[in-house]
């Protein structure tokens, strides 16, 4: 075990940890309102391990919705991590199964978010720095959880603390320093825009769309880029190759009129 | 209060661990067995440039007919507060500069009114 990864990781995930504590809090809360017990709270927490998929389902347990749907929504609401899994593969393909399986089992928003830049560094250990995170959040999950569980119900106007609002705090604080040339900023400004346009639709799927039409946008951005620098070096070639001409012809007319 | 079917639970519990493994498992258990393209790779440097903005974006205006998109949502003020220090600061810093800025737009704002 590389400690010093481990616990780099542990350090990365932990202001995501703030802002997940209140969110997985508020879950603990509900799931005992729709007749959950603590420990049933906590089971399903460390296992599901999915944040707006277990709120989302709350609602549906709640409104006496179907596991068919449940299950379908889980899916849908989740859609979101295959392009997490896309992004991850690559780094994580030299693993041995179970160890992918493991690491899969933790891939959400914030540990992609807190991994990803180590990650493609590929480093020896880098899987201990994984690691780390997704344990710091998985542990602070299930704790929050089952606190929440605890003295949730009884408290139920936690949001108007301002604390639900750290995730996003946190999530603000990733994004920016990523957006840093046109391609990115268009794929975000398309994905946010889509994103609210779309926010009516049911089961998070608003998300999924404004994200695939996103990235399609950065994508179509980098094609053009790259056009454009094609153009660009095939100028410089010609203004070059013009230039030289101009030379040889006026070393020649030298040449010639001596 | 009701307490839920053991059954009931369990069957949910199973369901969207399976759902939800499927998904995260998906590409990265194919990993290796085939080659992705270089533009696919390079392609996938958007998925968290578009996921979490939109994702932000939702959570501040809220989503349907509750969207508030003015400057009398704490909320947008907060994130406005959020993304100046994250030009220069930590994300912890960001993250509290955003819990403290929103409760103070909240109390400023009922103040206000």
């Amino acid at each position: 075990m590389n400690k010093k990864y481990f616990l780099m990781g542990l350090k990365a995930i932990s202001p995501l940890c703030v802002g997940g504590f209140p969110f997985s809090f508020i879950v603990g809360a509900i799931s005992i309102s729709v007749g959950m017990s603590i420990t049933q709270s906590t089971l399903w927490s460390f296992t599901v391990f999915a944040g707006s998929a277990q709120m989302v389902a709350l609602g549906l347990i709640q409104s006496s919705g179907s596991i068919l749907i449940i299950m379908l929504t889980t899916f849908i609401i989740n859609l979101r991590h295959v392009l997490y899994s896309a992004s991850m593969a690559e780094y994580m393909k030299d693993y041995s199964f179970p160890m992918r399986a493991l690491m899969a089992y933790g891939l959400t928003d914030e540990v992609y978010a807190a991994t990803i830049d180590e990650m493609k560094l590929n480093k020896k250990d880098r899987h201990w720095f994984y690691l780390g995170a997704m344990g710091g959040f998985w542990f602070t999950w299930v704790l929050a959880n089952f606190l929440g569980a605890i003295v949730g119900s009884s408290f139920p106007e936690i949001a108007d603390y301002g604390l639900d609002f750290a995730m996003v705090a946190a999530f603000i604080a990733i994004v920016i320093p990523q957006v840093k040339n046109r391609e990115c900023i268009t794929a975000a400004i398309v994905a946010t825009i889509t994103g609210i346009l779309l926010s009516d639709l049911p089961y998070s799927l608003g998300l999924v769309i404004a994200a695939c039409i996103g990235v399609f946008a950065g994508y179509r951005m980098d094609l053009s880029t790259e056009a454009m620098q094609k153009e660009e070096d095939i100028q410089r070639i010609k203004k070059d190759k013009e230039e030289e001409n101009l030379n040889t012809q006026g070393k020649e007319l030298c040449n010639a009129s001596y | 209060m009701h307490h839920i079917n053991l059954n009931t639970y369990m069957l949910i519990t199973v369901c969207m661990v399976i759902a939800t493994f499927i998904i995260r498992f998906s590409i990265i258990g194919l990993a290796g067995r085939f080659n992705m393209s270089e533009r696919f790779k390079k392609t996938l440097r958007f998925v968290p440039v578009t996921v979490l903005p939109a994702i932000i974006a939702v959570s501040i205006l809220g989503a349907g007919e509750h969207m508030e998109f003015n400057l009398q949502n704490p909320k947008v003020l907060a994130a406005i507060v959020c993304t100046l220090v994250s030009f220069k600061f930590d994300l912890i810093w960001v993250v509290i500069s955003g819990i403290a800025s929103l409760l103070f737009f909240q109390y400023f704002l009922c103040y206000l009114c």
